[in-house]
């Protein structure tokens, strides 16, 4: 049988299927996952997608090919893969006695970014089509073109046509529908290489997806992948047949297994791990409740109660201070000042356990129901963070009274609270007498990872870290950590490709290796207020492992606006490797700087643009496109181009990565404001490096926008 | 004024609960400021006299003698109490007067969770995760009629932070006599069962009430992860 013939054979079995299957009531059949993290069959994508938000993870191994793969679906039709790839027996049939160029891995490695879009939704005849770019900024290797589509038959069986380009028509092809693929020189990788996508041979694929009940789903297909690298040149396997088999077993919501037998000669595993950041998974969130309002009693009834007669007295804002701490206890919430009039309150706390700013605002204001004066009609609460305030919500306390239990009592009072620029505290405001100086500290576990080593991809230390934090006054903080790592296999290889720029980046494992203990950071922090919407930091010490020196900042952000704008200033040398406090080992100072817009683009999108001079004295732009969360979650992509050539760059050509920060919160399901970042850089190099300074205006302040603010309301009432 | 604002410095948020099941003297508006300092219990006298019973997702007390002498030391305390459970986590504790805010009372446990009553109707609680975060429900007056509709609204909060409202149609129906044992008490009670129907699920709240028509026991719609709280009014 011939193979256009097999692929006949099996739309055969499909048309039958289709005919003689019954259509039993169940759920919808999930969109599964292939073996390279792209929503699909079993090696080859579908024309599904993944509901809106999923995160996942996957790991699929056949014969010499492991994959390892972050998928994140981006919007409803959109989504994007990183994937980890890695060929083994890569030299076998060459080394010896040819070991030069890439038959010097016995193992090749290769990061791949994928991209797809849904062009059609599935309706009662349509098919669910999508169009893919695999490894569409790589070296090429994986680099394959598809549209795909993806009609369910009935609630138990889907069923998917595709036609490939590149890789996925390497297979049994049927001519250059849209001419010669060009051959591009891959350079260093990592650019955009859009004179290839589809172009060249093209060929069909094809498979079907059975669901035998809610746990086991059956799959078969038909591949227009020849591996032709894999299994014609190098000889890693072979490639016996176009027709592959998969039995999957859904574990539970979060994971999914894949049993294959593949190209009629390998075995094949894939498990993968489903997330829905949009989605707590305990639903609303634990912790302790909050102390409830005390209406004021009425002022017919109780007229000596309404005297305002009480803010004469001397020593009240004292007393009132107190009684706030007193009913904010376990909250982990702290008033910094009081100001008070006859009939109005202005709190400005902190907030050190709520994930949720807009949780604290409400239980200062429960708090304020229970300890203010009858006469004290409006409160205005003011967050702080660094010692400045982020903005200023105004409330009526007869909304808190009357709507504490009113069935839509977050909307009735959003709709009454004014969120405005913070302004500055009431005439005669003092202060918590008890809260500076402050000192925090913290002595926590502390890992370190080096990854995409060719030699040994994932490298990993363990050990402490010791933090501490000494506030002087609001917003004067002096703070620094040390880590030490007790087990780690970090290594410091010498790179056959070293950078020809400064080495401000890629000497990053001659600092895990060297420095033990490593003062990570030793800095002296001032934040403030400037005017209204305005804002400014001024940092100085050790900034970051690598770099020490002084850093300004002054961030234009009005609080009635989606964006922001800023600008920073640093002028720092490069430390010495062994995270001590010298300089000398490089001698290497430079300016750098950047203006930056960010830009809340609405539905949880966010955009921040970085002009300016990097680390090593390049001039360019980044680019950071993510998803923002109600609950925290923010998943992002960033690219920065600068005046280095690709040459210069080396591998990758430009820098480039993914970002993630995870809310633990979200793991717990109780309030913290603990939150893991992530950052994924396929290649980290010289060029478009930014000196990462802590605590930036923007990120500190951001809680407190008042879109941020609208996205979280609900917890007010929490 | 001055005075009271003193008296509140006493509080302690965790401290209220317990000291509020203690008949203290009250000072000022607040209802739920109760204590004085002279009549202050310290922690340690109050953990021993209720070892084992203030425990977070304690079970169900299930020794006859042990309930017997629970009951004893509430009704020896003399402040309304109730029992809160929640089968579906294994929830139970004993919650004392915590605010109240025009028709609606707010009871909470030492281990800080609440529940807001109107008249025995659950309206809203907090500290059990998936909360109800308010609720639009009917009057016990129709309740205890076991006549007639109710259009109800539930709302929540989701993993995300964002608000639900859940509507339910409801229908009130008399449901016989039944005995009914509140911790250690036993009562003959009339049971009312309301029957609610939403979009795609739905749902039964029993009443009992006693033969002074007071609202004894209920089984009550919480939230869709923790469908049913079971609530007993132990002390009047």
């Amino acid at each position: 049988m011939t193979h256009r013939a097999k692929f006949t054979a099996l739309l055969g079995v499909v048309g039958l299927a289709f005919l003689t299957l019954a259509a039993p009531t169940q759920a919808e059949m999930r969109p599964s996952l292939n073996l390279s993290g792209q929503t699909g069959l079993i090696d080859m994508p579908s024309g599904e997608q993944q509901p809106d938000g999923y995160l996942t993870l996957d790991h699929s191994q056949f014969g010499p090919v492991y994959r390892n793969s972050l998928r994140f679906q981006i919007s409803p039709r959109l989504s994007g893969v990183f994937r980890y790839v890695g060929l083994h027996q890569w030299n076998a049939n060459f080394c010896p006695p040819d070991c030069g160029g890439v038959n010097i891995f016995d193992t090749y490695y290769d990061r791949n970014f994928d991209i797809s879009y849904q062009i059609l939704t599935e309706g009662r005849y349509l098919p669910a089509v999508t169009i893919g770019l695999q490894d569409f900024v790589g070296t090429g290797l994986s680099a394959g073109e598809y549209v795909a589509a993806t009609k369910t038959v009935n609630p138990r069986l889907k069923v998917t046509a595709g036609v490939g380009f590149g890789r996925l028509g390497s297979y049994n092809s049927f001519g250059q529908p849209f001419g010669p693929r060009a051959v591009v020189d891959i350079g260093n990788g990592g650019n955009f290489n859009f004179k290839q996508w589809f172009h060249g041979n093209a060929a069909f694929f094809g498979g079907v997806e059975y669901q035998i009940n809610d746990k086991w789903t059956g799959k078969v297909e038909y591949s227009s992948d020849a591996y032709t690298e894999e299994s014609g040149k190098r000889g890693e396997f072979d490639h016996k047949s176009p027709i592959n088999y998969g039995l999957e077993y859904q574990a539970n919501n979060t994971v999914r297994l894949g049993l294959y037998y593949m190209y009629g000669s390998e075995v094949g595993l894939n498990i993968s791990f489903t997330l829905n950041p949009d989605q707590r998974p305990q639903g609303g969130i634990g912790g302790s409740a909050p102390l409830p309002v005390a209406p004021r009693p009425s002022q017919q009834q109780n007229p000596q109660a309404w005297t305002t007669s009480w803010v004469e007295l001397s020593g009240v804002k004292q007393v009132l201070l107190g009684n706030l701490a007193l009913n904010l206890e376990h909250t982990g919430i702290i008033i910094e000042s009081l100001g008070v009039t006859a009939n109005s309150a202005q709190v400005r706390f902190r907030n050190t356990n709520y994930d949720a700013a807009t949780q604290a605002v409400g239980r200062v204001a429960r708090a304020m129901s229970r300890v203010m004066p009858a006469s004290v009609e409006v409160f205005e609460l003011v967050p702080m963070d660094h010692g400045v305030a982020g903005s200023k919500l105004v409330m009526r306390r007869s909304d808190i009274e009357r709507f504490e239990f009113s069935p839509d009592a977050a909307t009735a009072l959003r709709v009454r609270t004014d969120v405005v620029e913070a302004g500055v505290p009431l005439p005669g405001t003092e202060g918590n007498p008890d809260l500076y100086p402050r000192l925090t500290w913290s002595l926590l576990p502390y890992g370190r990872t080096r990854t995409f080593d060719p030699a040994n991809p994932l490298q990993v230390g363990i050990g402490l870290r010791f933090a501490a934090k000494y506030e002087m006054a609001p917003g004067f903080i002096l703070s620094g950590s040390v880590t030490d790592l007790f087990l780690s296999n970090i290594t410091n290889p010498t790179l056959p490709d070293a950078s020809v720029l400064q080495h401000v980046r890629s000497d990053a494992s001659a600092y895990d290796t060297n420095a033990n203990p490593d003062i990570e950071t030793l800095t002296v922090a001032y934040y403030t207020r400037i005017a209204p919407d305005v804002y400014g930091r001024l940092t100085a010490g050790y900034l970051e492992r690598s770099f020490g020196g002084v850093s300004a900042e002054v961030l234009y952000r009005p609080v009635k606006r989606s964006w922001a704008v800023g600008i920073e200033g640093n002028y720092v040398a490069q430390r010495d490797t062994d995270g001590l406090l010298g300089f000398g080992q490089y001698d290497y100072r430079v300016a750098t700087g950047h203006v930056s817009g960010y830009f809340d683009l609405g539905g949880g999108y966010h955009a921040q643009v970085d002009v300016g001079r990097y680390l090593a004295g390049d001039v360019g732009a980044t680019l950071s496109l993510s998803r923002e969360f109600e609950n925290g979650w923010k998943i992002g992509a960033f690219a920065t181009k600068t005046n280095v050539s690709a040459e210069n760059f080396g591998e990758g050509s430009f820098d480039k990565g993914i970002t993630l920060q995870i809310p633990l919160s979200w793991f717990y399901g109780t309030p913290t404001r603990t939150v893991r970042s992530l950052v994924i850089r396929p290649i980290g190099r010289d060029g478009g490096a930014r000196l990462e300074v802590a605590d930036r205006l923007y990120d500190v302040l951001r809680s407190y926008d008042r879109t941020r603010l609208d996205a979280q309301w609900g917890r007010v009432w929490k | 004024m001055g005075t009271c604002v003193e008296m509140k410095r006493t509080r302690t948020a965790a401290f209220a609960a317990i000291l509020s099941l203690l008949a203290l003297s009250a000072c000022g508006t607040d209802p739920t400021a109760r204590e004085s300092k002279a009549a202050l219990p310290t922690k340690d006298t109050l953990s021993a006299a209720l070892s084992g019973i203030f425990s977070r997702k304690a079970p169900a007390v299930q020794d006859p003698v042990l309930v017997a002498s629970t009951r004893a030391q509430l009704e020896r305390l003399g402040n309304p109490a109730i029992s809160v459970a929640v089968p579906k986590n294994g929830y139970f504790n004993f919650f004392g007067p915590y605010g109240q805010n025009g028709p609606v009372a707010t009871w909470a446990s030492s281990t800080l969770e609440t529940v807001s009553l109107s008249d025995g109707i659950l309206i809203a609680t907090r500290g059990f995760g998936p909360d109800l975060m308010a609720a639009r429900a009917p009057d016990i007056g129709q309740v205890r009629r076991a006549t007639g509709y109710f259009h109800r609204g539930y709302s929540y909060l989701d993993g995300a932070d964002q608000r639900q409202f859940i509507e339910y149609d409801c229908t009130f129906a008399p449901a016989g006599s039944e005995s009914i044992n509140v911790f250690a008490k036993t009562y003959v009670a009339r049971k009312v069962v309301e029957t609610c129907e939403g979009l795609d699920t739905s749902f039964e709240n029993t009443y009992w009430f006693d033969n002074s028509g007071t609202l004894r026991q209920s089984d009550q719609r919480l939230s869709p992860q923790l469908p049913i709280m079971r609530l007993q009014r132990l002390v009047d």
